[in-house]
């Protein structure tokens, strides 16, 4: 197809477009939740790689499992919730105008809502009443303050999310017929996946877990607040892989000095994301009684579909960089590379999540491979790979956002040294993870089980080859950690000093411009009611049935197991 | 929507390795058994003493096959020991009484879920005499790294 | 403005060639998707080995 005649909609400089100061101090309250959360995050993180490597030993008023429940809670709830919650009003003021006094104060709403939640469900951690681990499977019980404060974080992102919506819908009603900002386009498919997402974990929490802990019912059905978890834990995921991609589909083109390949194909991954990322809760209970081989295969095959957006991604990704990378001078099949902003940071950190995404994409399909599920479900592979999909793609595109985003909304400026330090905070984090997550994985291969304190069985010399090994030991895990740790030290520092000692001045919040094939975006892809009822139906389709025999065909419930966890 | 030929290339191969790979464990699965651990038969978790599950052990059904009744608790497996001769085939039938647990021989593709009032089944051939590990790799509670049992498989 | 313009069309010269100037990206993602094909196999031989 040959781009002619398109420059008419293309911005041909970049306006001076930035973050309204009320939007920005929205945006960074939510940053700083969010980097507190993360300081705690990783000093529990630190001390469970070093007790399970036998290291150390914890006190006694500090159990492991409580470490683990506070460093999951914190790291893959708070600290993403928050940060992409920032990022989603920063960037919404940035490309759509600044919110309306109304839909600002539903974030603010929303904003506090989120955060009473989160000190609720946090204060019961640290007294040791909700050491239940993130997933909080029944039926071990938490008290009830721990549920009645996730129930209110998630209904906190809900009245924030409708606010960043409504602006998104505001602004489509003003344009009619133009193509929406693949900012907000890409910003409303995650939060619409988010809610219908949250509605899984709303029912399991307010339905069964809330009147069971508080003592209305006595019994709760097991395998239906499994899969109502896993409805939402998987798409979960995804809430927080789409807010990376957005940061390399919009941000990393403008930050290489290029332009995005194609809008088109951007818009349609998050699309299929948003259709095939909640009907595949399945793959995580591959290993469980009670559902039938077919409908984990139905699971299964809708889950190697959301793979497809992915691949899409990749392309259109490296096709940036090479373009960009040719128009700047770059020759031969490889050369080009040598034009990529190699010392920037804002560029660089997010890159090596890039880079992580492969070896974490193809765990994840390993994983979710039906009975292959077996050699690994439950050992430390899952938390090996969960390190790298999160813990380093996502993370990793987080810390070099935060290097433009923080200066953005403080008006402040991203000094040398502050590059430079979050350049050694990058390398320091992908050593630590390749010793720690490369361990744990061929660690799970061997057998050793994940959420487990330190143990050796009896000295079974089985248990005991996993601390012996070379390369794959518990000691890895906790050198790993240890590196981690600095890392993540570091770049509480650098926000710290982003957020209120650098410099005063203006910063770029980079914004690829609009691709070429911006005027050519199919109308039907702005469909959402079309696409809300393809994913309606898709899970409709995917959970109906085994649904309701696990509610007609249900086992005697279970009592609460509330003294175990203490 | 324009795609680009090497993009078309790209997708081709990619999800042309999807489908493979679900071909392979589709027919793996229902062509040759190899499914995951998917039983459907349920029990009451609070009163096993009226089940299969009051006297848990192994039977033996013919000369090579044998069946394992076992229920998992915190923090362990009743029965803590099973002995059978090498080459013996066992089929596992797990339950537990109280909490989620899994029960995992590390090494082998024995590794399922166990979650209460229903019961699950998986299947193993043991040709190496030795002692096997069995352990629980869901948190179960405070003493969860302490649930074990033993298989003993005797030359 | 007559200089973006100008910018504008040298994208788009580049849009026209595009079959010769994304072999790279062609190479890497192909060697990704290499890299997913033999790590899926070699856990499946493992899921054979261990039945």
């Amino acid at each position: 197809m040959l781009q002619s005649n398109l420059a008419y909609k293309l911005p041909l400089t970049e306006e001076p477009a930035h973050v309204a100061s009320k939007d920005a101090k929205l945006s960074f309250v939510h940053v700083v939740v969010a980097f507190f959360a993360f300081l705690i995050g990783i000093l529990g993180g630190l001390l469970q790689g070093l007790a399970r490597g036998g290291i150390i030993e914890l006190p006694a008023w500090l159990g492991y499992y409580q470490i683990l429940t506070a460093h999951g809670v914190l790291l893959a709830l708070v600290f993403t919730t928050y940060l992409i919650f920032g990022f989603f009003f920063a960037g919404m003021s940035r490309t759509h105008g600044a919110f309306s006094d109304r839909l600002r104060k539903m974030g603010w709403a929303g904003f506090i809502i989120t955060t009473i939640g989160t000190l609720m469900a946090a204060s019961m951690i640290i007294a040791n009443e909700a050491s239940v681990l993130y997933t909080f499977y029944a039926p071990l019980q938490a008290h009830y303050i721990f549920y009645s404060g996730l129930a209110l974080f998630v209904v906190g992102t809900w009245v924030a999310g409708a606010a960043i919506m409504a602006h998104y819908f505001q602004w489509k009603k003003e344009h009619p017929g133009e193509p929406t900002p693949l900012f907000g386009f890409m910003a409303t498919a995650t939060l619409i996946l988010w809610v219908v997402a949250g509605l899984g974990v709303a029912a399991t929490v307010l339905g069964q877990m809330l009147p069971w802990a508080l003592g209305m019912t006595d019994e709760i059905n097991v395998l239906l607040s499994r899969t109502l978890f896993w409805y939402f834990g998987h798409p979960l995921v995804y809430f927080w892989i789409m807010p990376a991609y957005m940061v390399w589909y919009l941000v990393i083109p403008k930050v290489i000095g290029g332009r995005l390949f194609s809008g088109s194909l951007a818009r349609l991954a998050f699309i299929l994301f948003l259709l095939f990322s909640i009907p595949v809760g399945f793959h995580h209970q591959l290993m469980e009684a009670g559902i039938t081989e077919f409908w984990k295969y139905i699971q299964t095959v809708l889950t190697f579909v959301v793979v497809v957006p992915s691949l899409l991604t990749a392309f259109s990704i490296f096709a940036t960089f090479e373009q960009t990378g040719r128009e700047q001078g770059g020759k031969g099949l490889f050369s080009w590379i040598k034009k990529l902003p190699w010392g920037d940071v804002r560029f660089f950190a997010p890159f090596m999540g890039m880079l992580v995404f492969i070896p974490a994409g193809a765990g994840g399909l390993i994983n979710a491979s039906f009975q292959l599920n077996a050699v690994v479900h439950n050992t430390l592979w899952v938390v090996g790979h969960f390190h790298l999909t999160v813990g380093t793609t996502v993370i990793l595109t987080f810390f070099g956002m935060a290097f433009w985003l923080i200066p953005v909304i403080t008006g402040r400026r991203l000094t040398k040294s502050m590059n430079r330090s979050g350049m050694v905070t990058t390398w320091l984090w992908t050593i630590g993870m390749f010793l720690m997550s490369g361990a744990m994985h061929i660690l799970g291969l061997f057998g050793a089980p994940r959420r487990t304190a330190y143990t050796t069985y009896q000295d079974h010399p089985q248990a005991m080859s996993w601390f012996e090994g070379i390369f794959a030991s518990h000691i890895t895990v906790a050198i790993g950690g240890v590196i981690l740790t600095a890392a993540g030290i570091l770049m509480f520092y650098n926000f710290i000093y982003l957020a209120w000692f650098a410099p005063k001045g203006e910063t770029e919040f980079p914004m690829t411009p609009d691709p070429d094939d911006t005027p050519h975006t199919p109308a039907l892809l702005e469909n959402w009611k079309l696409w809300i009822g393809i994913a309606v139906v898709l899970i409709l389709f995917a959970y109906t049935i085994p649904i309701y025999d696990m509610i007609v065909n249900a086992p005697p419930g279970s009592p609460a197991f509330n003294n175990l966890i203490r | 929507m324009h795609l680009h030929k090497y993009e078309k290339i790209w997708l081709t191969f990619g999800i042309g390795s999807l489908v493979l790979f679900l071909a392979v464990l589709g027919v793996a699965a229902f062509a040759f058994g190899q499914q995951p651990p998917s039983h459907m038969a349920s029990v009451d978790s609070q009163n096993l003493e009226d089940t299969v599950f009051a006297e848990p052990g192994l039977d033996q059904i013919n000369e090579d096959t044998y069946r394992a009744r076992i229920v998992a608790l915190t923090y362990g497996y009743s029965p803590d020991t099973i002995e059978i001769p090498a080459g013996s085939t066992v089929i596992f039938e797990v339950t537990s009484q109280d909490v989620v647990h899994s029960f995992t021989i590390p090494g082998t593709n024995v590794n399922m879920m166990i979650t209460p009032g229903h019961v699950n089944m998986t299947e193993h051939t043991f040709t190496e005499p030795g002692e096997y590990l069995v352990i629980c790799n869901e948190y179960c509670g405070t003493g969860h790294h302490y649930m074990q049992m033993k298989i003993e498989v005797t030359p | 403005m007559s200089r973006t313009v100008l910018k504008t069309q040298q994208h788009q010269q580049l849009k026209q060639e595009d079959h010769s100037s994304l072999k790279g990206t062609l190479v890497f993602v192909m060697f990704v998707g290499a890299f997913i094909f033999v790590s899926w196999f070699a856990v499946f031989y493992l899921f054979l080995i261990r039945t």
